[in-house]
């Protein structure tokens, strides 16, 4: 029994190495591949990852690619897009570049570009606009294409400043004849605009302590420029400042003591507050123009007004906006630049700009058709021409730890551990830390 | 010329003894070898990696990291918000832990008793439902119902607990999020501690409880000196498991919550999250991660011992 177990383990192991060397050889003499088919013009691939489709549609996203495609300079590119919601962008761009697979084409928020370029994410454009012309650049909105360290990082896609959303019935039944137009308007307003028994308010809050943080951004910092001030000065935290504590106080005041604001300020996120206006639970909302078309398709019946936000000592608001950039360890720069640059020049910042209802980034994008569709969008350009549009964010380092410490202190006063001057107090501390980390 | 005389036959000499001994003996090792190599290429490198990293500080963010050795370790244990996630991470542990057994045995005592067969497969099939759903079908569910407007305080109102004038923030209070966090980890958790639990019971003899009976035995004494004793070693088992699980627990407290408001929900996976990908701490994360391993770590060694015994 042994030697049969021997021998049969032995003929195993023959028939096995057998095999294998055979299979060797079969592959090593067997027949080559044909060699390569003749040349033809081969696309260059680009990725781009953006959460622009989720905001338009497919159908729009691919009608602008098309103009692409059908452009010289877009004739010998594809483009495969990575398309996912922007809550979800910032994290997933970090964990792409920890794998060394950032993609070729980023969809860019302003406020990342610094704390990206610190780590090696995005490629310096400043040699590529000086290759593209000074008239060229001039065309284009200055607000995003802030240095740091000696070179820009991003190429503005389209203009979007934060206004004011109206429910036209809502403010009718409460017997009022337009929007707040100042911080008085507001208070005397919210309380006719409200009625908590009804699960109706004046407005919803996105303060969440999640990422990206952006409600002290939309919610505080236009409060901030209408106190005629700024969130830094000097490149420092300015947040101490008498227009700062006045303007979270308001704040506080309108969702405290005046109770207009939906339950949930310090757990909704940006995309509940347009849920609650599209679903016509609140009247009024502060929000940018992108979402114009996320709110009719949420709710097409709905009659809504776009107007300028409410001033205080002065109008101010934040500018924010789509801007694209480049990966730094990007395979295909040159095809990559011309892409980005397609999108910022004037026929695709106006299909762009058409598609999404955004204002265009660039002085040439002609989106005449885009007032006679919507005559709302005038808004914005009056907004724009007011002046006082700020994008401090795009020269602030480490924004999404910023923007988390800031609200984190709003909550602090929010609950009462600390007061209003605490809260700023150390967030301002904090905030210096971090940009003096940096530099 | 040797005679053979027939009557023992003289073996063929043997070939290479040594060689042929070493490759039986090593022929187990090359069954397992693509299994070890992929375990170890999939598992024991990336842990080996997050170590190294822990070390150092600012790696992957600067092209020359500084190695402070256990500097990142010192970091965490010197900081107040560390040890509220801490104790946050225990008390939703061991509540996760302790509701799910509860209500588990609860339900599979339930469900171990006498009814129709069709009856007990239609109510096992749906209480087995909540294990079903991932953590973002579970989350996003559970944000709707508790809602400020959501249908908890509905009902809640219909009940004349509470107005809706002043609708209760269940995720956004401080003193409120982590026990609701805790009510929705129960709903999805307590399933699987059913499942096994319901099996546990459907081992033990018959003859058992009739001998109580017979002994005078009622129906709580039955359930403390013959169910529990029969199944105290699958309950010690889930139990262990639970609380790993529990203990490392991110996607539905991150997609809940988010460890909000004011970090009264984090717990150390989510902070980890945080100090990784939020404030690009990669070596502090790693640290944090390490000290996890080493409490799954104490927690995995007492299931296996218990397992032997």
């Amino acid at each position: 029994m042994d030697k049969r177990r021997r021998l049969s383990r032995r003929r195993f192991l023959l028939t096995a190495g057998a095999a294998l060397a055979g299979g060797a050889l079969a592959h090593a003499a067997g027949p080559r591949k044909s060699v390569a088919a003749p040349a033809v013009a081969r696309k260059v691939k680009l990725q781009w990852i953006e959460w622009i489709t989720p905001e338009i549609s497919e159908p729009k996203m691919q009608e602008v690619l098309n103009a692409f495609y059908a452009s010289e300079t877009g004739a010998h590119i594809e483009i495969e897009r990575l398309s996912m919601p922007y809550a979800q962008i910032h994290d997933k761009i970090v964990a792409l570049h920890l794998a060394g697979q950032v993609p070729d084409v980023l969809n860019m928020n302003a406020p990342w570009a610094v704390e990206f370029a610190e780590q090696g994410i995005l490629e310096p454009l400043t040699p590529y606009l000086e290759k593209a012309g000074k008239a060229w650049v001039a065309n284009l909105v200055k607000g995003p294409m802030q240095p740091w360290k000696g070179n820009v990082y991003l190429v503005p896609l389209t203009s979007i400043p934060f206004l004011l959303y109206y429910n036209e019935k809502k403010l009718a039944d409460a017997g009022l004849s337009g929007p707040p137009r100042t911080w008085a308007d507001v208070e005397a307003m919210g309380p006719k605009l409200t009625a908590a028994a009804r699960n109706t308010y004046c407005y919803a809050s996105g303060m969440a302590a999640t990422s990206p943080y952006n409600g002290c951004s939309i919610e505080i910092f236009p409060l901030i420029y209408q106190g005629n001030d700024m969130v830094l000065k000097n490149g420092k935290a300015n947040l101490t400042s008498p227009a700062a504590v006045k303007a979270l106080k308001f704040w506080l005041r309108l969702v405290y003591d005046l109770k207009i604001y939906a339950p949930g300020v310090l757990t909704n996120i940006e995309k509940d507050k347009v849920e609650a206006f599209g679903a016509e639970q609140t009247a009024l909302m502060w929000s940018n123009v992108a979402h114009v078309t996320v709110v009719e398709q949420r709710n097409p019946k709905l009659k809504f007004g776009l107007a300028p936000l409410p001033s205080g000592e002065t109008f101010g608001t934040t500018l924010t906006g789509w801007n694209t950039s480049m990966a730094r360890d990007g395979k295909n720069k040159e095809a990559a630049w011309q892409f980005v640059s397609w999108l910022a020049g004037p026929e695709g910042n106006a299909r762009m700009t058409l598609a999404a209802k955004h204002l265009p980034a660039n002085t040439k994008a002609d989106v005449s058709e885009l007032f006679t569709r919507d005559p709302r969008l005038k808004i914005p350009v009056e907004i724009l021409a007011k002046g006082r549009v700020f994008l401090e964010t795009a020269a602030m380092p480490k924004v999404t730890d910023l923007f988390r410490i800031l609200v984190e202190q709003i909550h602090e006063a929010a609950t009462k551990r600390k007061t209003p001057e605490q809260a700023l107090e150390f967030a301002t501390a904090e905030w210096n830390k971090i940009i003096a980390q940096v530099g | 010329m040797p005679v053979s005389t027939g009557a023992t036959r003289v073996p063929p000499p043997m070939h290479r003894p040594r060689l042929r001994r070493i490759a039986t003996g090593a022929l187990p090792y090359l069954f397992i070898a693509p299994t070890v190599a992929t375990l170890g290429f999939l598992v024991l490198y990336p842990v080996l990696q997050v170590v190294y990293i822990s070390l150092w500080n600012n790696f992957l963010m600067t092209k020359n990291p500084a190695f402070v050795g256990p500097g990142n370790y010192l970091w965490l244990l010197q900081q107040g918000v560390f040890r509220l996630i801490l104790s946050n991470t225990t008390i939703f542990t061991v509540a996760s832990v302790g509701l799910h057994l509860v209500v588990g045995l609860g339900l599979a005592l339930l469900l171990s008793a006498k009814i129709h067969r069709l009856a007990r497969a239609l109510f096992r099939g749906a209480l087995i439902l909540p294990w079903m759903f991932t953590a973002a079908v579970v989350a996003v569910n559970w944000r709707l119902i508790l809602n400020p407007f959501g249908i908890f305080n509905a009902l809640l109102a219909q009940l004349h607990l509470m107005s809706l004038e002043a609708p209760i923030n269940w995720l956004g209070e401080l003193s409120l999020a982590l026990p609701a966090l805790i009510l929705v980890n129960l709903w999805r958790g307590y399933p699987f501690v059913m499942l096994m639990l319901l099996a546990a019971l459907q081992s033990i003899s018959p003859e058992l409880y009739e001998a109580a009976a017979v002994d005078g035995a009622g129906a709580c004494a039955r359930f403390r000196y013959v169910t529990i004793p029969s199944i105290k070693p699958v309950i010690a088992s889930v139990g262990l498991l639970d609380a790993i699980w529990n203990f490392r627990l991110f996607d539905l407290v991150y997609l809940t919550t988010g460890g909000g408001p004011l970090n009264s929900t984090h717990v150390l996976a989510t902070y980890t999250y945080r100090l990784a990908f939020e404030s690009f701490e990669f070596g502090k994360a790693s640290a944090l991660a390490v000290m996890m391993l080493c409490c799954t770590l104490v927690l995995s060694i007492f299931y296996f011992r218990y397992q032997k015994v």
